[in-house]
């Protein structure tokens, strides 16, 4: 096997940055990390063959970065860089910055982001291709008037995205006239800080589909082919919480349909390298383009549990200019796979951000369990970043096996100091509804609104009392620490909540 | 051996259990219940726990007087609370909010600060923005109120339950 690069650069952080070096180093390719301040001591930063500090913890400063970054792989000698998913893997900016100083970003060429980042365009290219699209916008509205005018022509309810959008960012639900402006501005300002650009689209929101999408890999020669779909349908804040493929919603037919479409897309678009077409599914299985992911995905790992196709390695392999790894008919989905994504958030308090220190991470080792964690014991996780911590990817022959051997993961996965997702994460699936496969974008709406911690039963507040030293000594110390003003982990601002309105 | 009565808080409710210490057991009294529990540590962290006729491997942490159990999946967060005089489970107690000062709801930087000093302000008005893992949340005014200082700057980095804007309620008005 030849190698492909010496050196890759890894521009990111967290759980997909240490997934690329685990792939780097099995292609026996030397790997060096970024870092920011807060993550100077984070486990990909302590992984990778070098390490390069940015700056401060500030997402500016450091891993949107692109001077300090391109420097960094300068310094190194590395001739590539992974850019993973969120911060600049989508940016146009980024990729030619990486060609003009001689390095490989791998990825899309420049001008493929730019062409499918832009949410617009996109639907243009789509639209041209022949693939169904979701009633919008075509064009950005450039106005608060232009934006009134398309949401009458529409219908109510309606989506606002930002163009430049992506991971649920700068998306916001508008079910009535009147709040229209106000959710622009604040779709405006929350895709500004977080694209460096507020331009908005605006689409029908359609409820009650299913959020199902296709892997595409196109190598640099023109070839393209498509690697089954993933059902990402469950959603809080629009993004994705759990995943799976093969899809309970998609037969042999519609797989078909819907993989011819994002061929012609990606074909359309020039694309290379992997991409993801993403698409909503009606009741009546009527499938309408969304938009183009020119990224990795998150849940790229269920993909690859059940291709056998490591996704990450096909990156590397395209951009050093190696034709596709397999060919179409070569291609099956094999046995069922899910994921589920770990966030330090509370889902109790409406997945407010949780961010605090891992007191202690166990997790779970079981056969076909795979788990791409970012995080360590002792760790402080920071403000700065998304909340995701890790995913649990299970494969199973079947779609039961697989909900049972996902529901034994999250119980044996320990994370104590901070809210995680992960109570809440075993209730979705072990739901009734997500058992038969009935799923939509609406479905923790529906059925997890307002949800909540179990209470203690008498039994596990004996068992609290009793491991928590509810004797005399400690308790003693309790009284003792009841006269300091509180610190920051003494305070329980939840207990406190009456006094304000989450907005 | 005389039973030790101690209080036991989990979100907003506290509990007072009664625990007997024999030689190799405990007997933990919640409400009418009895419940004996031995607990064996296995190592850092983590204990084999028996609890009337089931046996439980539970995780434990603590960090500043909450201690976090995981226990079946689940986890809870205790703290030490007050005893209460009379036996038995203690009912609910809500904790009171502090109206005269908006909280950051958790860590993070405040991006944008809505109200100046003296602002007269209506319920719901938003007075700041707090930007934590990339959300944003609004955190606004729940009575009428009167801005009287403001504690931190757009940019600032706070931690959870740090005062950003303190504002006094305007007399006269219902809450």
């Amino acid at each position: 096997m030849a190698r492909t690069f010496a050196k890759i650069l890894i521009a990111n952080r967290g759980e997909i940055a240490v997934r690329v070096m685990r792939a780097c180093r099995e292609m026996g390719i030397a790997t060096v990390a970024v870092y920011s301040d807060a993550d100077e001591t984070a486990p990909h930063a302590w992984l990778a063959d070098e390490a390069v500090r940015l700056g401060p913890a500030g997402p500016a400063q450091s891993y949107l970065n692109v001077g300090r970054i391109i420097d960094a792989a300068r310094r190194t000698g590395a001739q590539a860089i992974h850019p993973g998913y969120g911060f600049l893997a989508e940016q146009p900016g980024f990729a030619s910055a990486c060609r003009e100083a001689g390095i490989i970003f791998i990825g899309p060429p420049a001008e493929v982001l730019a062409s499918l980042g832009d949410k617009a365009a996109a639907r243009r290219l789509a639209d041209a291709a022949g693939v169904p699209v979701v009633p919008g916008t075509n064009e950005v509205a450039p106005d608060a008037q232009a934006l009134e005018q398309a949401a009458q022509r529409l219908e109510f309810p309606l989506l606002l995205k930002a163009a430049a959008g992506g991971g649920g960012k700068g998306l916001r639900v508008v079910r009535r006239a009147n709040d229209l402006a106000a959710a622009a501005e604040s779709a405006r300002r929350e895709s500004q800080s977080a694209f460096g650009d507020g331009a908005l689209i605006v689409e029908r929101l359609l409820e009650r589909c299913r959020h199902v999408e296709v892997q595409v890999l196109a190598d640099a020669h023109g070839s393209v082919v498509q690697l089954g779909e993933r059902e990402c349908s469950l959603q809080r804040r629009h993004q994705k919480v759990v995943e799976e493929s093969p899809s309970t919603a998609v037969d042999g037919r519609l797989r078909q349909a819907l993989g011819e479409a994002a061929v012609r897309i990606a074909k359309a678009a020039g694309y290379v390298n992997a991409g993801t077409v993403e698409f909503l599914v009606d009741q009546d299985r009527r499938f309408f383009f969304l938009e183009v992911n020119t990224r990795l995905q998150v849940e790229h790992p269920v993909t690859e549990l059940v291709t056998g196709i490591d996704l990450v390695a096909a990156q590397i392999r395209i951009a050093a200019g190696e034709p596709l790894p397999v060919r179409q008919d070569k291609v099956f989905l094999r046995g069922h796979a899910l994921e589920c994504r770990v966030y330090a958030e509370d889902p109790a308090a409406g997945f407010a951000p949780s961010p605090g220190r891992v007191l202690r991470l166990v997790e779970p080792q079981l056969p076909g369990v795979r788990v791409d964690s970012g995080i360590r014991a002792g760790q402080d996780i920071p403000v700065e970043y998304d909340p995701i911590l890790a995913k649990v990817v299970a494969w199973a022959p079947g779609r039961r096996e697989v909900v049972r051997k996902m529901i034994q993961a999250l119980e044996e996965y320990v994370v104590l100091g901070f809210h995680t997702n992960i109570p809440f994460l075993r209730a979705v699936i072990a739901h009734p509804a997500f058992a038969a496969g009935d799923l939509s974008t609406d479905f923790l709406q529906q059925h997890f609104a307002g949800w909540r911690r179990p209470e203690p039963t008498p039994e596990v507040w004996a068992i609290g009392a009793v491991v928590s030293g509810s004797d005399s000594s400690s308790h003693a110390a309790h009284k003792a620490a009841a006269g300091r003003p509180p610190g920051r982990r003494d305070m329980d601002p939840w207990n406190r909540l009456t006094g304000w309105r989450l907005g | 051996m005389s039973p030790h009565r101690a209080g036991l808080q989990f979100e907003d409710q506290t509990v007072t259990v009664e625990i007997t210490r024999d030689e190799d057991r405990i007997l933990v009294r919640v409400g009418d219940r009895e419940i004996p529990v031995s607990a064996r540590p296995l190592g850092d962290g983590v204990l084999v726990v028996t609890c009337g006729s089931r046996r439980l491997i539970v995780h434990h942490a603590v960090d500043a007087g909450v201690h976090y159990l995981q226990v079946d999946g689940e986890v809870y967060t205790f703290r030490h609370g007050p005893v209460e005089l009379e036996s038995g489970a203690a009912p609910a107690s809500r904790a009171t909010a502090h109206l005269h000062d908006l909280r950051a709801p958790m860590p993070g930087i405040v991006t944008h600060v809505l109200v100046t000093e003296g602002q007269v302000v209506a319920a719901g008005d938003p007075l700041f923005v707090l930007e934590a893992m990339k959300m944003e949340t609004v955190i606004r005014a729940v009575v009428p109120s009167v801005v009287t200082a403001l504690r931190a700057a757009p940019g600032e980095r706070v931690d959870g339950g740090a005062v950003v804007v303190e504002v006094e309620q305007v007399a006269g008005e219902p809450p």
